[in-house]
């Protein structure tokens, strides 16, 4: 994603090689950078060696840890950037818990490219 | 000629599938993120899927089987097979999931057993159409080259 002229770097946190894999190739077509974590843990433990991302897309269900464990541990690290939740669940509960936890907004998934000009429009209001 | 027949017949394959509800726009989606830098884009990610799939109802399975039904975990297999059935745009599929994870959270056996019928018959009717899909975006890629 492209936020005024700067590149935007994302981790896809997201158990399903599937989505993934989609999710990818849409955040490639808005020239983002992306890095994939397979659970919560892995998104933690990558913060925790160093690694620095502008966007979180989040999963709700994962194993190990889930999307509401690692969104609220992120913050609890100190990390401000955007995390979004992403969820094939209902989407007004997930939408509820996931802002509980401190995600600053919630997707159904897969997501579109609606919603990542949204995403990127919410990055850009910030 | 030839290529543009193959596309034909692709194109004619994926509407039929869609109005039956087979598939939904998510699939159309999909195949707008191949390009020329991931030709064999969709029909990797239709090897993905069913992949992933297979190994998930092998699991809903025994899961299902067992005398004392561990009812989170079916609900988890259920909710991830109908996330990647629902990026991969296999409508049918994703919604029989979502009644076999309601199911499940309300630790409902017979209607879980009921619903995983039904599981497998639309994930039969799903892979042999991606299986179709997949043998035709093959044939264009090979006939390109």
């Amino acid at each position: 994603m492209m936020v005024g002229e700067k590149k935007i770097y994302a981790l896809i946190v997201e158990d399903d090689r599937v989505t993934q894999m989609r999710h990818r190739m849409l955040l490639k077509r808005f020239k983002c950078e992306s890095h994939v974590a397979g659970n919560g843990k892995e998104a933690i433990d990558l913060f925790r060696s160093g690694a620095s991302f502008d966007v979180v897309l989040m999963d709700m269900e994962m194993p190990v840890m889930n999307g509401l464990e690692a969104t609220k541990e992120l913050r609890a690290m100190g990390f401000e950037g955007h995390i979004v939740g992403v969820t094939s669940r209902d989407l007004d509960f997930a939408k509820q818990v996931f802002n509980e936890a401190g995600a600053d907004s919630c997707y159904e998934k897969p997501l579109t490219p609606e919603y990542v000009t949204s995403i990127l429009q919410e990055i850009n209001d910030n | 000629m030839a290529g543009k027949d193959l596309n034909q017949k692709l194109n004619e394959l994926i509407s039929s599938l869609q109005d039956q509800g087979i598939l939904d726009d998510y699939f159309d989606e999909l195949k707008g993120l191949q390009d020329e830098q991931s030709p064999q884009f969709v029909t990797n990610t239709i090897t993905i899927y069913l992949g992933g799939a297979d190994d998930t109802i092998a699991e809903l399975t025994k899961n299902l089987s067992e005398p004392a039904v561990n009812y989170p975990r079916v609900t988890y297999l259920a909710d991830k097979l109908k996330g990647s059935s629902m990026s991969i745009g296999g409508a049918r599929m994703a919604d029989v999931c979502a009644e076999l994870c309601e199911a499940s959270e309300a630790n409902k056996r017979e209607a879980c057993l009921a619903l995983f019928g039904g599981v497998n018959r639309e994930y039969s009717i799903l892979q042999e159409s991606l299986n179709k899909i997949a043998q035709l975006e093959q044939a264009i890629h090979d006939n390109k080259d």
